[in-house]
């Protein structure tokens, strides 16, 4: 039980400090912000010319920009921690991270976890305002909150994995670049980035269903702006076998790749 | 001044070629950003397909105008990246002193700087703005011509406009944040039909981030064509690189070299 805490703390510290060092660029996160709005504000005068009073996927107007405040929150927030990752690969850096007392992929998550935190909180900060002054507030059901929550947490796990995995294809690959930008565009369209996958054509959706990335975006953003305990199980069913799936992905990917690393000292 | 312009179109296709050889010696990495790009843009088009099997129309706009918007825009912003990359980066080029390269060749400097780069990617969205057109004009040779004029001259816009928001970096410093905020606004707004927008934000469109020269005044020359349209469209793709050359040779006056020694390579 010590040796877990122990262990547990070390990471929450690794967390911490990621937190502290993105907290000294806070403005530079605001900054960056100015595409959330741009897009935001594109999204909130397009909901009101093609809804009007109307729905798409049991949202009007004002739920789907709320909707969206939430997905690009999220998409934005995620850190870069791919591109970290695969450069220690390429560069040899995992050479000298591989033999310091912790686990690789848990330090990285960690990190991906502090700096995901700072970048969550100035995005909301700006997308809610923005939602709020042009569309109007959002009726949360406080009480939920901590659904909402698990439902966010477990969706950065997934994002986490998803990233982790192919960002570990560089021990085999010269350039693993254009997995992601396909990766991201299929979040755009399975992860529901604009528009609820339950809008999309039956078989898409069902397609969206069974893929991990509804659960990393569109899934939690849905469960907040318009909350229902049979969309609550249902999403937490899949995220939670995704994140063990991933999780069992991404140990064995590394476990391979990292049989494969020479260590010529220097 | 027609050796003038001959010598200058000589010198745009001789960077153009050296480019493209650069970029063809490692020949799979450049076949497959040309796929990955166009496979990128082409999910773009999922938005609107899964929306329009929702709505017949938005504020007059059909599914084929949005087509032919991205095709345009597509087109547009292949032309900038694949003749004139160097407005992509010019406000680090500004800031961090490498202006100096280009000041002591004999050749025009904002030119100079413009051309010296090309991205590869782009031939990925020359592919894919000439198939989304194809796809939704079936267009004849002449209508063919004419996507490509409006292309050049979306090219020209969108090229003039980062000059602008990159040559702030004269007097604002190392403004790269800044600059790049403005292009992807105009590249963001020019992906979205103008039908949505207000007036007031239409009037910003047509004015301070020219999205709409980029793409919504040549959607609308393509679908019904009249010669007023074509000559707004010439003039004002004239007019912006007029003041983007003026706005960027009175900052050179303010430019400060850093003293670096710089080696003039690709990234």
């Amino acid at each position: 039980m010590q040796l877990v805490r122990g262990s547990l703390g070390k990471y929450l510290r690794i967390a911490e400090i990621s937190l502290t060092n993105r907290v000294v660029y806070l403005a530079d996160h605001f900054t960056s912000s100015m595409f959330l709005i741009l897009i935001l504000f594109i999204f909130s005068q397009l909901w009101k010319t093609v809804l009007g009073g109307g729905q798409i996927a049991g949202l009007n107007a004002t739920g789907m920009l709320w909707y969206m405040v939430f997905t690009e929150v999220i998409t934005l927030s995620t850190p870069a921690t791919h591109r970290t990752v695969s450069n220690d690969v390429k560069s040899g850096d995992l050479a000298y991270k591989l033999s310091r007392p912790y686990s690789y992929i848990l330090y990285y998550l960690a990190v991906h976890c502090g700096e995901f935190l700072v970048r969550l909180l100035t995005n909301l900060l700006v997308g809610a305002a923005f939602a709020y002054l042009t569309m109007g507030s959002l009726a949360v059901e406080w009480d939920k909150l901590g659904w909402m929550i698990l439902g966010l947490a477990l969706a950065v796990a997934i994002n986490f994995l998803m990233n982790f995995s192919l960002a570990l294809l560089a021990f085999w690959l010269e350039d693993n670049r254009p997995f992601f930008w396909i990766f991201n565009k299929l979040v755009f369209i399975f992860g529901g980035l604009f528009v609820p996958v339950e809008a999309y054509p039956a078989g898409l959706r069902f397609i969206s269903y069974l893929l991990p990335l509804r659960y990393g975006v569109s899934a939690p953003a849905r469960l907040i702006v318009n909350f229902e305990y049979g969309f609550l199980w249902q999403m937490l069913g899949g995220q939670i076998v995704w994140a063990l799936l991933l999780s069992l992905l991404v140990s064995a990917l590394f476990r391979k790749g990292v049989r494969q690393v020479h260590v010529h000292g220097g | 001044m027609f050796m003038e312009v001959k010598r200058t179109v000589r010198f745009l296709l001789q960077y153009f070629s050296a480019n493209l050889q650069s970029a063809m010696e490692y020949r799979g990495a450049f076949i497959s950003q040309i796929i990955f790009m166009f496979l990128n843009n082409l999910m773009l088009l999922f938005f609107w397909w899964v929306l329009f099997t929702k709505i017949d129309s938005l504020n007059g706009w059909s599914f084929q105008q949005i087509l032919l918007l991205y095709a345009l825009a597509a087109g547009a912003y292949a032309f900038q990246a694949l003749f004139f990359a160097g407005s992509f980066s010019l406000s680090s080029t500004i800031a961090e002193g490498r202006l100096d390269f280009y000041l002591t060749m004999p050749r025009p400097v904002l030119f100079h700087v413009l051309v010296s780069r090309s991205s590869a990617a782009a031939w990925g969205d020359l592919a894919f703005a000439l198939t989304i057109f194809i796809m939704a004009a079936s267009p004849s040779p002449s209508m063919m011509l004419g996507f490509l004029a409006l292309c050049l001259a979306g090219g020209f816009v969108s090229t003039s406009f980062s000059v602008l928001a990159h040559s702030l970096s004269f007097w604002l410093g190392n403004s790269v944040g800044l600059a790049s905020q403005l292009t992807e606004a105009l590249l963001s707004f020019s992906l979205y039909p103008e039908g949505i927008f207000s007036a007031v934000t239409r009037l910003v469109l047509y004015t301070l981030i020219p999205a709409g020269f980029v793409s919504y005044l040549p959607v609308r020359i393509l679908s019904e064509f009249t010669l007023a349209h074509a000559a707004l469209m010439a003039f004002f793709a004239l007019s912006i690189s007029l003041l983007a050359r003026f706005v960027f040779y009175r900052g050179l006056q303010r430019y400060e070299s850093g003293n670096l020694v710089v080696i003039n390579a690709a990234d």
